[in-house]
């Protein structure tokens, strides 16, 4: 644990927070790793702002130390870890022009306190050559993300996405050793949102430091992150490359809350000797468990069956949604009280409300998930017990 | 490095040396004085006395038995019921006559207001004396125009069933332009449509307007205007001094100039505790007034 | 409708006429009292001593207000005035702005009861405290000094509370950011919270000068040499000295003393009309 700490930028180690009796976060540890982009992905209420917080500094964990680089900074405030920080909200001053924005945490950092009396100090020997410099470097961030025109404006004349600009600026210019990212892009319209994505992706590639990116927007996360955090009721549920918690989700809520369309959980008894059951009939096999299971199958992997008997599911269509390139199909499954949504494409479907038809799918993209714990399940190919 | 203090202790000083100064000067200023007039008001010290003694009510009783004492509470309450009622509904007219021209002659309106606020951006004790020379029995304007159209010249501040009245007259003048901008600030926000609906519902007079519409969304602020009107009826005291001394004969004592005399004057600390006492309940009293009848409102809803 | 409305007209138009040559003969009564000042002050000693009402002088008398400047410090009154308003100004800044600041944006022990402290002291009237500041400040032998008519506002309940409802409409973010901009509290407060609070410190100095430039109570109370007089405690000085007699100095005295405020308001009567009402909230 210690030595892999070691290679970690920031370290969580068993941090709890509570709020006004809440209990927000419970024995949380992570890390994060020197230039790497890091989503921290949950529904609001989560814990996930709270856990920025922590790394931040603004707030101090009841329990638990924060380690960075090696060395413990649970007592330190934000000003001391040499981190930055972009807001929801962006969190502009609204007295100071773009340009003052971005250079006061240069001015805080660099200025000594007589140098950062208003006026005055600009007067003293040495401090002008000081704010030279940071005037050049806040054009050079300016530049880089295209809001030189916008320098000398409050950022109450700014839009949207230019105050967003801003704040990514007032972050990048005093080169800090962690990037930390509260739901940036959720108050942008969707357009503008897309662009920011590509943006904030090409900008973590060329600083090449470590990012943290708090959001409840999943498609935000899978496309820009490395690796993604998913934290449910205070717990980091399933940490991974986006991929593997598409593919292999850990949990039955990490496969519930990632992907496009809502995988479609379905609860079974034991398939244990049971040669007609399901997952008999897709060929997998589960010998070392007894209890109910959840299967988890995504729309986008369900196909029509040839034939309605051929499907290891059937059901009755009960209802068409139109998507375009493809059809929404939701059916009524046979003897059970559930209803499945598979994705079909919208020129080969000649499905009608009322037809009867069998689920087919690989057997490498059913999920399965002990009913009780929610905990993955791994089974073995082969049907029969 | 610096010896580590925990976080918890360095956020606790940064809190102390926030909040610290101000909770020492509000207690030194605010809190403890208002205990120590309490704890003064059962005694019959005076300033310079080197032992206090404890005469319980004594000095309330001297108070409310010395005619004098009656006196400065009788003028107090006659000067806040005259100038009170009259400061709000002149104001409250000379508001809703503005807010309805600020349509058709904004500028005009601004005027208006401009020089109805006028004596309260003016000092007031400088004022008084103009309106001394107003009054002034024989070189006054006031009494000159009178006698000039016959009518009796009385005299303002010289005659003592009279003078309480002046000078409720003057605070009625000095008044009239703030509760006129804290009713034109509650006329600002009565929403338009609520006017629209009433003309809708066949409400046409402007009379009728004002009483279906106006007068009950102005609630909240008339009963604020006429708490804040009277708090400073009670604390009258400029005026006074400038003008009357709470004379003739203290027919124009009021609690504050009697706090002052007793206190300030004469020394008679106890005493004076005891005026003060009193004028804080009448005050306080206003306070707690205001907020009951702001829950009873909540209540209706 | 059609017969019904050039009916309606007329009668809206004579409630106009009415409403408005009302309101111009109120203000006109408004406004007498500093017409009269004005003329007096303006009139040599033969015109006010006349039957013969008329507002302005056949001869303007300038002098009266040399006289006014030249029989008692007319200047130094004044000046007293904007050093007394200034301090107290100043100080109830310093200290009411960083307490506000950490009641409105900072969590600490005894946060909520220090708020209900605020709120009691705004029922407190300074005439209260009078008595045992009193007598604190002669302890102190401070009376009959700027301090003593400085010391006892220097922190203001009033002010505490404007600035607190104005920073609690804040963002925290906006306080967070500058926690991780390498901002202590302290600059947070006065690089921060102060310039934002803008509004919230022109309405409050406006009401706090005009209280304190205006506050004959505690001059009188606390001062007995002419040297440190404000202008409402020098004016009565004035009058006291001319026995009433030299009316024409004396209103020009006065409308010296109204005119700084006066002024002001006529140059920012917006802000001046917020400030002044912003004193409602207080008890």
């Amino acid at each position: 644990m210690a030595s892999l700490g070691d290679s970690h930028i920031l370290d969580l180690r068993h941090v709890s927070q509570t709020l006004g009796g809440n209990r927000i976060l419970h024995d949380l540890s992570l890390g994060v790793a020197p230039s790497e982009f890091t989503a921290i992905l949950g529904p609001s209420g989560c814990g996930k702002s709270t856990t920025l917080r922590l790394m931040a500094g603004l707030d101090r964990p009841n329990a638990g130390t924060v380690h960075m680089g090696g060395r413990d900074v649970t007592d330190d405030t934000p000003a001391m870890r040499n981190i930055a920080m972009v807001f929801q909200s962006y969190a502009l001053y609204p007295h100071l022009t773009v340009a003052e924005n971005i250079a006061l945490p240069l001015v805080m950092r660099e200025c000594k306190p007589t140098e950062r009396v208003p006026f005055l100090g600009a007067l003293l020997p040495g401090a002008r050559d000081k704010l030279r410099d940071i005037g050049k470097r806040v054009r050079r961030i300016a530049a880089m993300l295209e809001i030189e025109p916008l320098l000398e404006r409050k950022p109450g004349a700014l839009s949207g996405g230019q105050q967003q600009r801003v704040a990514v600026g007032r972050a990048l210019v005093r080169d800090p050793a962690l990037f930390l990212l509260d739901e940036p892009l959720s108050n942008l319209d969707a357009k503008l949102r897309i662009q920011m994505r590509t943006e904030l992706s090409a900008l973590h590639r060329r600083s090449g430091k470590p990012f943290v990116y708090v959001t409840h927007d999943q498609t935000e996360a899978m496309t820009m992150a490395d690796r993604v955090l998913l934290m449910l009721e205070g717990r980091v549920i399933q940490d991974g490359r986006p991929r593997e918690l598409y593919e292999r989700p850990a949990a039955r809520e990490v496969a519930a809350f990632i992907g496009a369309h809502p995988m479609n959980l379905i609860d079974l008894p034991s398939p244990a000797g049971d040669a007609d059951h399901p997952l008999t009939r897709l060929g997998l096999a589960l010998p070392n468990h007894r209890g109910r299971i959840t299967v988890g199958l995504r729309p986008e992997h369900l196909r029509c069956a040839t034939a309605a008997a051929d499907g290891f599911l059937k059901g009755r269509v009960e209802r068409l949604e139109y998507h375009g390139r493809d059809t929404m199909v939701t059916l009524r499954l046979d003897g059970l009280e559930t209803a499945v949504d598979l994705l079909q494409n919208a020129q080969a479907s000649s499905l009608n409300p009322g037809d009867w038809v069998g689920l087919a799918c690989r057997s490498t993209d059913v999920h399965l998930f002990d009913a009780e714990t929610g905990g993955r399940l791994h089974p073995t190919p082969g049907g029969g017990t | 490095m610096m010896a580590p203090i925990s976080r918890a202790w360095r956020e606790g000083l940064t809190d102390l040396y926030l909040v610290g100064p101000t909770v020492l000067v509000l207690a030194a200023l605010v809190f403890v004085p208002v205990l120590i007039v309490f704890v003064l008001s059962f005694t019959d010290y005076q300033l310079g006395d080197r032992s206090v003694t404890f005469v319980g009510f004594d000095q309330y009783v001297a108070l409310f038995t010395d005619p004098i004492g009656r006196r400065a509470i009788t003028n107090t309450l006659i000067y806040v019921a005259v100038m009170v009622p009259s400061s709000i509904l002149l104001a409250l007219l000379v508001a809703t006559r503005l807010h309805g021209m600020a349509q058709w002659s904004p500028g005009l309106s601004r005027f208006l207001r401009a020089a109805y606020f006028l004596p309260v951006a003016a000092t007031l004790v400088a004022m008084a004396l103009a309106w001394q020379m107003m009054l002034h029995p024989s070189i006054g304007i006031v009494n000159m125009t009178l006698v000039r159209l016959g009518l009796p010249a009385p005299a303002w501040f010289s005659d003592r069933g009279l003078v309480i009245y002046t000078l409720a007259l003057i605070g009625i003048w000095q008044t009239i332009g703030y509760n006129m901008v804290l009713f034109l600030a509650g006329l600002a926000v009565i929403p338009r449509h609520l006017y629209d609906a009433a003309e809708v519902d066949g409400v046409s007079s402007a009379w009728s307007r004002f009483w279906t519409v106006t007068w009950p969304m102005l609630g909240p602020t008339t009963l604020f205007v006429a708490v804040i009107t009277a708090t400073a009826g009670f604390r009258v005291f400029e005026t006074v001094a400038a003008l009357t001394g709470g004379g003739p004969a203290f027919a124009s004592d009021t609690l504050v100039y009697a706090l002052y005399r007793e206190g300030f004057v004469y020394f008679k600390v106890g005493y004076a505790s005891a005026i003060t006492v009193v004028f804080f309940v009448f005050v306080a009293l206003l306070t707690f007034i205001q907020y009951g009848l702001l829950q009873k409102r909540v209540h209706y809803r | 409708m059609s017969g019904r409305f050039p009916r309606r007209l007329p009668r809206h138009l004579t409630g106009r006429i009415l409403g408005t040559a009302l309101l111009l003969l109120g203000a006109l009564v408004v406004l007498a009292p500093f017409l009269w000042m004005l003329s007096v002050s303006l009139k040599p000693a033969d015109e006010i001593f006349t039957s013969d009402v008329h507002l302005i002088p056949n001869r303007i008398a300038w002098e009266n207000y040399v006289t006014a400047v030249t029989t008692v410090p007319l200047g130094r009154f004044l000046l007293n005035g904007v050093i007394v308003c200034g301090g107290i100004l100043v100080f109830q800044i310093l200290f009411t702005v960083p307490c506000a600041y950490a009641l409105a944006q900072r969590s600490f022990p005894g946060r909520s009861l220090l708020f209900g402290c605020v709120l009691a002291g705004l029922l407190v009237p300074f005439h209260v405290t009078a008595i045992p500041i009193f007598i604190g400040l002669a302890k102190l032998r401070l009376l009959d000094s700027y301090t003593a008519l400085i010391l006892p506002f220097i922190g203001s309940v009033f002010g505490i509370f404007l600035f607190r409802q104005f920073f609690a409409r804040l963002p925290t973010a906006l306080f967070d950011a500058a926690r991780v901009d390498g901002l202590s509290e302290a600059a947070i407060v006065w690089r921060i919270a102060l310039p934002l609070a803008w509004p919230a410190a022109t309405a409050f100095a406006v009401f706090s000068v005009t209280a304190h430039w205006n506050d004959l109570f505690w001059p009188l109370v606390a001062t007995t040499s002419p040297e440190i007089a404000t202008p409402p405690r020098g004016i009565l000085y004035f009058r006291d000295e001319e026995a009433g007699t030299d009316l024409g100095p004396l209103m020009a005295g006065a409308t010296l003393v109204t005119a700084p405020l006066v002024i002001l308001f006529l140059l920012a009567q917006r802000t001046f009309m917020r400030g002044v009402a912003s004193g409602g909230l207080r008890g």
